[in-house]
């Protein structure tokens, strides 16, 4: 009964938060952030080793008042961008971010110009 | 052949050639933004003496990072590499013992021996979350100013050795 008691205390402990502010901040960004080792999950999924330090290194960091900005370039300055499941327009990505669009308008030209004839 | 047929041609041809380079594409393989930048901050102790590490014990001189574990299999691998490397005087090595059990690091290093001058115990990887590891074994190349000049992940051999690590530990 006692080991069902510390069970119950340890599950509790484990996920108690100093808010629900950050919790609700950590459950966002967790969800945000790509597990580095098993690429196609996010660090909310994931439960490979790095991905639990991570997630304790970002829960720490919020309890210190570091805020979502600051967390996701700490980690992204570490692992690069590609940590981030929503990664910042730069030169590298541009074509991927513009590319649908100025597919879609090549296609609508087309479009256009076969139905003026 | 129409205009039309010439455009779509050249669509076609430039998403094949395109498909075709991602499959030789590694996705683990990505750029480290830490190079160019001053090796992180630290206060660990030695796997061996237990006396505490920093900064200040690296030297004045190319060093070569190496993070590795005893459980890690990889690092069996590229273990003799190593070893062949650390008989070079003009270069300093550096171990990262990550997330290990001591006992079990250091029988693993007097079975194999040792090519590290200090090994720093990075037992929460702590050191390692800073350096942006997530693939062990991984392998640094610091200048003499501590400033990180190249990343290597996974295991290092020869090929590697002659063609990305020599041109800069020979700099």
């Amino acid at each position: 009964m006692r080991i069902y008691h510390l069970m119950i205390f340890l599950l509790i402990s484990n996920t108690s938060f100093a808010s629900v502010d950050i919790e609700r901040q950590y459950t966002k960004l967790i969800e945000e952030l790509r597990c580095m080792v098993c690429q196609n999950q996010n660090l909310a999924e994931s439960e490979a080793p790095l991905a639990v330090d991570m997630k304790e290194k970002i829960r720490d960091m919020l309890e210190a008042g570091k805020t979502e900005k600051e967390i996701k370039s700490f980690l992204s300055e570490r692992y690069s961008s590609y940590i981030l499941y929503d990664p910042p327009v730069n030169m590298q990505n541009i074509l991927l971010w513009l590319g649908p669009f100025i597919f879609i308008m090549f296609l609508g030209y087309f479009l256009l110009r076969r139905y003026i004839k | 052949m129409n205009k039309i047929t010439i455009f779509y041609a050249l669509i076609f041809i430039s998403v094949t050639i395109f498909l075709y380079k991602g499959l030789h594409y590694d996705p683990k393989k990505i750029e480290s933004p830490l190079i160019g930048k001053t090796f992180p901050e630290f206060k660990l102790t030695d796997l061996y003496t237990k006396d505490t590490l920093t900064n200040s014990n690296f030297l004045e001189k190319k060093t070569i990072v190496n993070v590795w574990a005893s459980w890690c299999l990889e690092c069996e691998r590229e273990h003799s590499y190593l070893i062949q490397l650390s008989k070079n005087k003009d270069i300093d090595m550096i171990g990262i013992n990550y997330k290990d059990e001591t006992s079990e690091a250091m029988g693993w290093l007097s079975m194999r021996g040792n090519p590290y001058r200090i090994i720093i115990k990075d037992s929460i990887g702590d050191l390692s979350l800073d350096l942006g590891v997530y693939g062990v074994p991984e392998t640094y190349i610091l200048d003499k100013n501590q400033v990180i000049q190249y990343k290597h992940i996974g295991p290092i051999n020869n090929q590697i050795i002659q063609e990305e690590m020599l041109p800069i530990l020979s700099e």
